[in-house]
């Protein structure tokens, strides 16, 4: 009886069950397992601005930059627009779907009291939804600023990626007869300014902490080099390591709380080290008899990866952050240094030699892949974005140094700052995400 | 006689002067054939003439070298160039291949389906007649005729159907600019409308794992995708007038 009755439900659930697939509305089922990486077009409307003279910044050509530099996105230029509104009921969708642009965004700078309020909203052209619209008070002195943070904001909605363009990056300026100079500037270039300075010394490899707020860097103020700890807020200096030999490449721990650097265990033997910040004790990594320098930390601050010619040529070897045996890591071509581990600790930024001129090379951790961005020449020194997604380098542009960035796709390069007669700048390094807004 | 001795004088000074000319030269020689060995390369100083031998020859080998590394880039480059070439070949080609089995089943079914029209179109003839033993069995062998065709005709728009997916799924698959927050294991089904032309009327994510960036994202694809490939067969539109589509995380090459 009961096993009537289940296999009459059991003959009704079948029946449910094919019901809907013996209708007379059929779909098709089709599988997308594929898509194109090329840059989302976008359209950065010029903001009006309600107001007394003239902002100090170009908000949406600030915004357009940005994203653009990203790699992720093309903003049309602003001669290409068809209708150029600034509130959303003046927006023609028609117009911007016949550009074939993805997404636009508008907004209004509005003067009020002593600074401003700007307001931008973003909407998907085919489905004409607002996907975001915030208000931003800030000061004249912080457009730019608020610009790049609006940036951020809009690079995350659409990418899902945090945003990079508030950060900051630190490099060394030389000018005029030997002036060196320790710079601090946004990401783009802008607004740079000196935290120290020096005459006639040079000063080298400028690292930042975690928490963005100190920068360690080498002088040689007193002729002989010496690693240096300095707040870039208050200036407060602090020296770190003036041993005999070799006092060089600082850089700090993911934690923040050590800091690695290559001194000289003997004379003429540089060899990697790491500084426990809170008691100055050293430990020794490396022992080898060849030259060991250039150190850099996975991100999991587990490894530490450096360049070494112990194999006769200089390439890439990661060990422990405790020490022990390295391994090479790099084996394409006759010289790899200067590595750097990408925030998601799956690729390797590095120097990579070619034919006598240094490109910045990507390799994948994983696959061993290593894929050239740079146009080649004497690039140096990368650096990647705290959220991966761009890399600064010191590029050679008329014998002279300047700063450039490339996507790490290797789509687009920028040149950051034009270049100044007699000025040269070296070294450059992304700052981290800045958790206050700094 | 007394002019003898003055005739002689001439000769004296003569033979002196040869004589301390030849001394000179024998003292000369010795004097510098001490130093002409050193030149042969005894001595260590004389080493950087022949360093400097060795020198060229290691330059004119590295430029050598250095020629055969760019050699060896520009012979890369090109390989790399013809690489892309030659994918973008291959893609024009797979296109090109699909259009033209399309075209092909396109014709197929049209024959088949003027072919199932004329055998129709007899057995309505033989349906006037007068119904004899003749006419009921050509008309069971007519029948048996037309379920064949019919069944091919099935078989043909079947593959037509097939092959509509694939030309949507393209389209699609060329729209869609892939977030890098895309998750692994995404899985994202959309439902999208259509009207007869391609346009399409209405995209929603029904169910999908990823974030608002992945769904924004497939969401402008389908409508960038708009319009549509449209059917190679009129008939089939209905058919694919809803559209699940289902958005996976694309694997690298």
């Amino acid at each position: 009886m009961t096993m009537l009755r289940n296999s009459v439900f059991l003959t009704i659930a079948v029946v449910l069950l094919l019901l809907p697939i013996a209708g007379p509305h059929a779909t098709l089922e089709i599988e997308i397992t594929s898509g194109v990486n090329t840059a989302s077009p976008i359209a950065v409307v010029p903001f009006r601005y309600d107001g007394v003279g003239q902002p100090t910044t170009d908000v949406a050509d600030v915004i357009g930059s940005d994203l653009t530099r990203s790699g992720r996105f093309k903003a049309l230029g602003v001669k290409d627009m068809l209708e150029k509104p600034t509130e959303a009921s003046a927006v023609n969708f028609n117009n911007w779907q016949v550009l074939k642009i993805n997404d636009l965004v508008i907004g209004r700078v509005k003067q009020v009291g002593g600074g401003y309020s700007v307001e931008y909203q973003v909407f998907n052209v085919y489905t004409h939804q607002q996907i975001m619209g915030y208000s931003v008070a800030t000061s004249a002195a912080r457009l730019r600023y608020t610009a790049h943070f609006i940036s951020d904001t809009i690079y995350q909605k659409l990418t899902g990626q945090r945003g990079a363009f508030t950060t900051r990056i630190a490099y060394v300026e030389i000018s005029g007869h030997e002036h060196y100079a320790l710079i601090v500037a946004d990401s783009d270039g802008y607004n740079a300014q000196p935290v120290f300075e020096s005459a006639t010394q040079p000063i080298l490899s400028p690292a930042w902490s975690p928490d963005g707020h100190q920068i360690a860097y080498v002088s040689f103020e007193n002729t002989m080099p010496a690693v240096y700890l300095q707040d870039i807020y208050s200036g407060k200096r602090e020296l770190l390591s003036r041993r005999e030999g070799i006092n060089g490449a600082p850089v700090f721990s993911p934690d923040g709380k050590s800091l690695a650097m290559t001194l000289s265990s003997s004379p003429g033997n540089p060899d990697i080290y790491v500084m426990d910040l809170a008691t100055k004790q050293l430990r020794r990594i490396t022992t080898s008899d060849a030259i060991d320098t250039e150190p850099t930390w996975s991100p999991d601050g587990q490894s530490l990866y450096f360049t070494s010619d112990r194999g006769g040529t200089p390439q890439i070897y990661k060990v422990s952050a405790k020490g022990g045996e390295p391994q090479r890591v790099t084996f394409d071509g006759s010289y790899n240094a200067d590595a750097q581990v990408s925030p998601d600790g799956r690729s390797l930024a590095m120097v990579h030699r070619d034919s006598g001129n240094l490109y910045v090379s990507v390799m994948d951790l994983a696959s061993g892949t290593l894929t050239t961005l740079t146009n080649g020449g004497l690039d140096k020194s990368p650096s990647f974005a705290p959220n991966g997604s761009m890399i600064i380098y010191a590029a050679t542009y008329h014998d002279q140094g300047v700063l450039e960035e490339v996507s790490v796709d290797g789509q687009v390069h920028e040149r950051l700052s034009e270049r100044q007669n007699g000025v040269d700048v070296h070294a450059p390094v992304w700052g981290p995400f800045l958790t206050s807004g700094q | 006689m007394d002019a003898n001795p003055h005739r002689l004088r001439p000769w004296v000074y003569s033979l002196l002067l040869h004589g301390g000319i030849v001394l000179f030269l024998v003292l000369s020689f010795h004097w510098s054939s001490s130093l002409i060995p050193s030149l042969g390369g005894h001595n260590p100083e004389a080493e950087p003439v022949k360093a400097t031998v060795v020198d060229q020859a290691l330059i004119d080998q590295q430029m050598a070298m250095l020629k055969a590394e760019q050699q060896k880039k520009q012979a890369e480059k090109q390989q790399l160039e013809q690489n892309i070439s030659s994918l973008k070949q291959q893609q024009a080609s797979a296109q090109q291949q699909l259009n033209q089995q399309v075209s092909d089943l396109q014709k197929q079914a049209q024959t088949e389906q003027d072919k199932l029209a004329k055998l129709k179109a007899q057995d309505q003839a033989l349906a006037q007649k007068q119904k004899t033993a003749d006419t009921n069995a050509r008309r069971k062998a007519l029948a048996d005729e037309i379920a064949s065709e019919e069944r091919n005709r099935d078989a043909r728009m079947a593959s037509l159907l097939q092959k509509w997916e694939a030309l949507i799924q393209q389209k699609i698959i060329n729209n869609w600019v892939v977030p890098p927050s895309t998750n692994d294991d995404l899985s994202c089904l959309v439902l999208v409308t259509q009207v007869p032309g391609g346009t399409v009327t209405n995209a929603q994510a029904s169910t999908c794992n990823g974030d608002d960036a992945v769904v924004q994202s497939i969401i402008t694809a389908v409508y960038r995708a708009s319009p549509l490939p449209a059917p190679p067969d009129p008939s089939l539109f209905y058919q694919g007038r809803t559209l699940k589509l289902t958005f996976k995380k694309p694997q690298p090459p």
